[in-house]
């Protein structure tokens, strides 16, 4: 479960732009942004005299907008972040920048995956793939 | 040659970044087993509410566990460029490239003990493909398909200019 209590790297607060439902063929969506502050954490030492925040984070954002529009459950209990599929980073986001990320459902044998792209003004910086499962021990 | 436990040593990570401890073991161009501390006092479990939270909202971010897997792979990377180059090759800077199936055990908790345990797989004259999973005690919480790493000019750091296609 991921509350405001859920400890994570970025502090910044990612807010829905929009979230749909499946329809007329359409895959579950949603869209969200963030604005990375030069005060989180993660530019603290990555790096010294050159601020680049770690790709991981970018995983993480997308995790978040995840959790924050989730599909239908396939299954009872909570959803879980089971594996990024893949990820693929392709410019740097640095201090102050807004990301904008774009999600998209697609249900798979064990629950959802989604792939999301997200993006700062300059164009697009990482493409992440994440699976979600459901289950009681989540 | 000897290498020294201090991960600082080798890579520019520093601060709330470093992310690894000490690393166990090296072999240049093939193996590196490095391990890391959760701590409480990180600055992830400093923002407002996550300290006294119920211990389920304490489980060590996905993107640090991660961030500290990634920088046991730019320890052997480092270790292994540092062996291989000559005095006229700048060693460079491993840059993230691209991860492929990652999957996550249980979660870390603040006071374990990850030990990553990180492989070669493929190597280039300018990237490396490597492998691992990280353990806590017997328990796998993390498995690393394949992550690439790119090998950048040292001086990317202080330039203010990051070259296209990698962080």
């Amino acid at each position: 479960m991921i509350s405001d209590e859920t400890a994570r790297t970025v502090f910044g607060e990612v807010e829905i732009l929009s979230a749909g439902d499946q329809a007329d063929g359409q895959p579950p969506q949603a869209t969200a942004r963030v604005v990375v502050g030069a005060d989180e954490p993660a530019f603290d030492g990555h790096y010294r005299g050159f601020a680049i925040l770690p790709g991981v984070c970018l995983i993480e954002l997308a995790h978040r907008t995840a959790m924050a529009a989730l599909p239908p459950a396939p299954a009872a209990g909570r959803a879980r972040l089971a594996a990024v599929e893949a990820a693929r980073f392709q410019d740097p986001v640095f201090p102050g920048e807004a990301v904008t990320v774009e999600l998209k459902w697609e249900r798979t044998e064990d629950g959802w995956r989604c792939r999301t792209v997200l993006s700062t003004e300059r164009g697009p910086s990482a493409r992440v793939r994440l699976a979600y499962e459901w289950g009681e021990s989540a | 040659m000897t290498f020294s436990s201090d991960p600082a040593e080798l890579i520019p990570h520093r601060d709330t970044m470093l992310l690894v401890d000490k690393v166990l073991e090296v072999v240049p161009g093939e193996r590196a087993v490095v391990a890391k501390t959760v701590s409480i006092e990180e600055r992830w479990y400093q923002r407002p509410g996550v300290r006294e939270a119920a211990p389920e909202h304490h489980a060590y971010p996905h993107a640090a566990l991660l961030e500290s897997f990634n920088q046991a792979c730019a320890v052997l990377v480092m270790t292994t460029w540092r062996s291989f180059s000559t005095g006229v090759l700048e060693a460079g800077v491993p840059m993230l490239g691209t991860y492929n199936n990652v999957r996550f055990g249980r979660p870390v908790l603040p006071g374990e003990t990850m030990v990553h345990h990180i492989r070669i797989e493929q190597e280039h004259n300018e990237s490396m493909v490597l492998t691992g999973e990280s353990f806590v005690g017997e328990d796998r919480v993390l498995t690393v398909g394949h992550g690439l790493v790119v090998r950048r000019p040292a001086q990317v750091l202080g330039s203010g200019r990051v070259p296209e296609g990698q962080h």
